[in-house]
């Protein structure tokens, strides 16, 4: 599907390019504001990979996926924004623990809280490891699919992802306990 | 103790819910609008740079014109003889010729990129 729509953008149809902004832009949310840690920001990002992706659709060789070459620029844009930035992130730890303190409380939440808390302790993860769980865990991407996203090494993902597990683990494991 | 299996299976499904949506509901329309403004823009600078060079072949073929005038004409202007005012005004307009060629390369490379 994405094939037919490259070639309409191609042959000059620029409102068949709203087709991959609807389809892609929330997991590039996803993937921006796991680096960047700040909604604006993100969205700043996403809007120019977007634009990016837009003037760079003719030398798209389709070579991989154009959801792999789409998300590797929003990663590319999102590292050199944080390079900008230079934000400190907030190392997880005391902030994410008060927020699951009381386990009854954790239970009783709704859906929408579930996820808001998930995505709290995924903005105190480092950049990179959210990153990684993210692509690795909501877009099902394989250790070699990760590796061809960030740029980084396989080895690199593996050691990066077992430390997010063991961080995510570290803040999540009483939330899990009560959930199931 | 989770052993590993089984903790890869329940972040799994608790990843699941990690997935965020775009909270600016106008998101795509200022996309598609910088994507049309985009658009404009090359289109405007894609007729500049064509009426560029244009204009630059125009003169280009004036000045020769003018070359070819000034190297028949045997008159004297302001003290100055017609060799000395062909030599100047050729001087002239080989540095004028290059600097607008110059410009004119920038404005190609600057499209094409």
């Amino acid at each position: 599907m994405d094939d037919v729509y490259i070639r309409k953008v191609c042959g000059g149809d620029k409102e068949a390019f709203r087709y991959f902004v609807t389809k892609y832009k929330d997991m590039a949310f996803s993937i921006a504001v796991s680096v960047v840690k700040d909604q604006f920001i993100a969205e700043e990002i996403v809007q120019d990979a977007f634009l990016k992706a837009y003037k760079g659709l003719g030398s798209f060789h389709k070579k991989s996926s154009f959801s792999t070459w789409f998300y590797r620029i929003v990663i590319n844009e999102a590292f050199m924004k944080l390079k900008k930035l230079k934000r400190e992130i907030v190392s997880f730890g005391e902030e994410s623990n008060a927020d699951i303190e009381d386990e009854g409380a954790y239970s009783s939440m709704k859906e929408e809280e579930q996820t808001y808390l998930i995505n709290r302790t995924l903005e105190s993860l480092p950049p990179k490891e959210s990153l990684a769980l993210r692509l690795f865990y909501l877009q099902e991407e394989n250790i070699k699919e990760v590796s061809e996203l960030t740029g980084w090494s396989e080895s690199n993902v593996k050691v990066i992802l077992f430390r997010a597990r063991k961080h995510m683990f570290e803040v999540l494991r009483e939330i899990i306990n009560a959930e199931f | 103790m989770l052993n590993e299996e089984s903790d890869d299976k329940r972040l799994s499904e608790i990843m699941k819910k990690s997935m965020l949506r775009m909270p600016f509901s106008d998101f795509e329309e200022k996309v598609m609008f910088a994507i049309n403004k985009q658009a404009r823009y090359k289109q405007i600078v894609l007729k500049d740079t064509k009426l560029s060079c244009f204009f630059f072949l125009l003169g280009t073929g004036f000045g020769v014109g003018v070359n070819y005038y000034l190297s028949h004409a045997n008159q004297n202007l302001m003290g100055l003889s017609s060799a000395q005012i062909l030599l100047f005004y050729q001087v002239s307009f080989v540095l004028f010729f290059l600097m607008q060629l110059d410009k004119i390369f920038k404005l190609i490379h600057n499209l094409k990129s």
